[in-house]
């Protein structure tokens, strides 16, 4: 029709000698991410306490941090960890990045249960980023190991006569904990590692029976997927405050994993179309519906996190509503809560209204980025108003250097799973139609 | 070859209103339509049985003013909607403007996170109305009879051919340079039609 199809073969589309760059790049930021840590971590303090927990001894710890933040009637007994420590940054930053991993999962995963056609031109990259999975599950280690935990998760060692977390010891207990938590990196993993390996294959033998197959298997591993990020966003995060729960709040991870993969996609295919690759292949017609998912997965975060709000607001009963509280009473908070609701859904969500600014590239990167940004901040806003109830400004250099750390990691998994096969699903069937995707 | 001269049977003064031009193939359409557009023709369509993309840029069509009806439609469903829940629960402004302030536990009368689904459904309600009725209006839609209906070669611009038609009110019109012009770009047959 309007298009000849594009012929694929004269495409540059391999990572070819950007993988050493991508992979200098990232040792670079993980030497100057761990070295920034150390020294400002040494100059901060932050390493004069790693060892198991020093709170734990219940009348002391708790009357010495001085709580009346616990739900009513509790006294001092609290569900959270309320002293800064390293792993606090630490956490943030894993979860982002496992936040977006678990976003190129879903991608993939989606992509073969709608049997989608458009999605295909990207799919490999999305598979390339999901593979990065074992990395995290290296970055998370550090977080299970007695003395992380000891630090992050109140109920490892709750105050004496806390009813609210005896009640729920039989879940939240440390070996039970780690069983769920292996379980949850065997599902990526493995799911990640097969849709991967199988489409890679496809790539040489055209076998049109793995689209089939994948699309088979698809089904079942989304909903092992939704299980998993639900409960693995239960335990990493919401359970830094035991006492509280949401149900939604599975689903509001995942809203944000969702977004913040798009913006990574759309980051990465427009770094490699600067670079040569996939100049193509990959059309603005893509592009506007990486942007268009953005739109739409803004919209569905505000959607989930105004539920998770409003509820809690409207019911007002106190052992839901300490969670907000503890994020509204200080101006530093209260002001991050705005920053979330104008920053995290309003701008981006007038900013990504138009088709242009979803096909231009500049607007694009600059729409994914503040995305990213927000995203973290999002992160952020979970895990850091624990320390003190809220009541302590606890960023340090530390927030910044473990995530520059990290994402130096995160770029060497990207290259290490992308380089040496090509950037496209080129044995894929659907590959064609991808390739002259039009939005009408 | 000349045009087929089709006319509305019991018309009294019978003049032509639609040059009607029947192509094989979406390319040829489409190579076509470039030439129309590229002729200086303002009122005249195409028609296929199903979407070809790029024909609206062969077409030379101006981007439809429809999405800044719909964020109007949206915003105003937005703002409506806040505002009908202020005015109905937290005003007593005067007699003639009095609203109906009832307590639901225990929450201020005028508070933003309850009003928030209310506004946000006038929203999506208002903004898929202005598409609907939008698209409506600007296609000119609903209408019963057009000129084209009365060639038998036109219903196949829901099967398997592709079409041009001029209108009377374009400023190029007239059915005879019009037909030999369409002629010249490859047309099957080019029809006049007359009521």
């Amino acid at each position: 029709m309007a298009h000849t199809p594009i012929d694929i073969t004269t495409e540059n589309r391999s990572l070819g000698t950007l993988a050493s760059g991508w992979i200098t790049a990232g040792a670079l930021l993980a030497v100057i991410g761990v070295l920034g840590t150390l020294l400002l971590g040494n100059l901060e303090g932050a390493f004069e306490d790693l060892g198991p927990a020093h709170h734990s001894s219940g009348t002391e710890g708790a009357a010495a941090e001085g709580h009346s933040q616990g739900p009513g009637g509790h006294g001092e007994s609290h569900g959270f960890i309320s002293e800064w420590s390293i792993y606090h940054p630490y956490l943030v930053s894993a979860c982002f990045f496992l936040t977006i991993t678990l976003g190129a999962l879903f991608f993939v995963l989606v992509h073969h249960i709608t049997r989608a056609g458009w999605s295909t031109a990207l799919r490999r990259i999305a598979e390339g980023i999901s593979r990065n999975f074992v990395l995290m599950l290296i970055l998370f280690i550090p977080i299970l190991m007695p003395g992380g935990m000891d630090h992050l998760y109140k109920w490892l060692n709750p105050d004496p006569g806390d009813a609210l977390i005896g009640v729920k010891e039989s879940y939240l207990n440390y070996d039970w904990f780690l069983i769920r938590i292996a379980a949850y990196f065997v599902i990526w993993i493995g799911v990640s590692t097969y849709f991967h390996r199988k489409s890679v294959a496809q790539d040489s033998s055209g076998d049109e029976s793995l689209t089939v197959h994948l699309g088979a298997l698809s089904p079942v591993a989304v909903i092992l997927f939704a299980l998993s990020i639900t409960f693995a966003a239960f335990d990493l995060l919401m359970s830094l405050d035991a006492h509280w729960f949401s149900t939604i709040f599975g689903v509001y991870i995942f809203a944000g994993s969702v977004l913040s993969f798009h913006a990574v996609l759309a980051l990465t295919v427009l770094w490699l179309q600067s670079r040569g690759r996939l100049t193509r292949a990959v059309t603005p017609e893509h592009l506007q519906d990486v942007g268009k998912m953005m739109f739409a997965f803004t919209v569905f975060w505000a959607y989930i996190a105004f539920s998770q709000y409003m509820l809690i607001w409207y019911a007002n009963i106190p052992e839901e509503t300490v969670w907000y509280l503890r994020r509204q009473s200080t101006w530093l908070w209260g002001f991050w809560g705005w920053l979330m609701v104008l920053g995290h859904f309003l701008v981006p969500f007038l900013f990504l209204l138009s088709r242009h600014i979803k096909r231009r590239k500049t607007t694009l990167v600059v729409g994914a980025i503040w995305v990213l940004a927000m995203h973290w901040c999002d992160m952020y806003y979970l895990v850091m108003p624990q320390i003190n109830g809220g009541g302590e400004f606890p960023f340090r250099m530390l927030d910044v250097t473990i995530l520059i750390a990290m994402g130096g990691l995160y770029l060497i998994g990207m290259a290490l799973a992308l380089r040496g096969n090509s950037l496209v699903a080129e044995g894929d069937p659907k590959l064609p139609e991808s390739l002259v995707f039009e939005n009408v | 070859m000349t045009a087929n001269i089709i006319t509305a049977s019991g018309a009294r003064n019978p003049e032509p209103v639609l040059v009607l031009a029947e192509f094989e193939t979406p390319k040829q359409l489409m190579s076509a339509a470039e030439k129309v557009r590229d002729g200086g023709f303002n009122h005249w369509d195409c028609h296929t049985p199903y979407p070809v993309h790029g024909l609206d840029q062969a077409m030379g069509v101006r981007p439809t003013l429809l999405p800044w009806v719909v964020l109007a439609a949206g915003a105003t469903g937005c703002i409506g909607g806040l505002a009908m829940q202020w005015f109905m629960n937290a005003t007593d402004l005067s007699i003639l403007f009095i609203g109906y302030p009832y307590l639901v536990s225990g929450k201020p009368f005028w508070s933003i996170p309850a009003n928030i689904p209310v506004a946000f459904e006038l929203t999506i309600l208002l903004s898929a109305f202005g598409a609907f009725f939008g698209m409506l209006i600007f296609n000119g839609l609903p209408r019963f009879h057009r000129p084209h209906f009365r060639s038998e070669r036109f219903r196949r611009a829901t099967d398997d051919r592709f079409f041009i038609a001029i209108d009377k009110r374009d400023r190029h019109f007239d059915p005879e340079s019009n037909a030999a012009f369409l002629e010249g770009l490859g047309a099957n047959s080019v029809e006049v039609i007359e009521e």
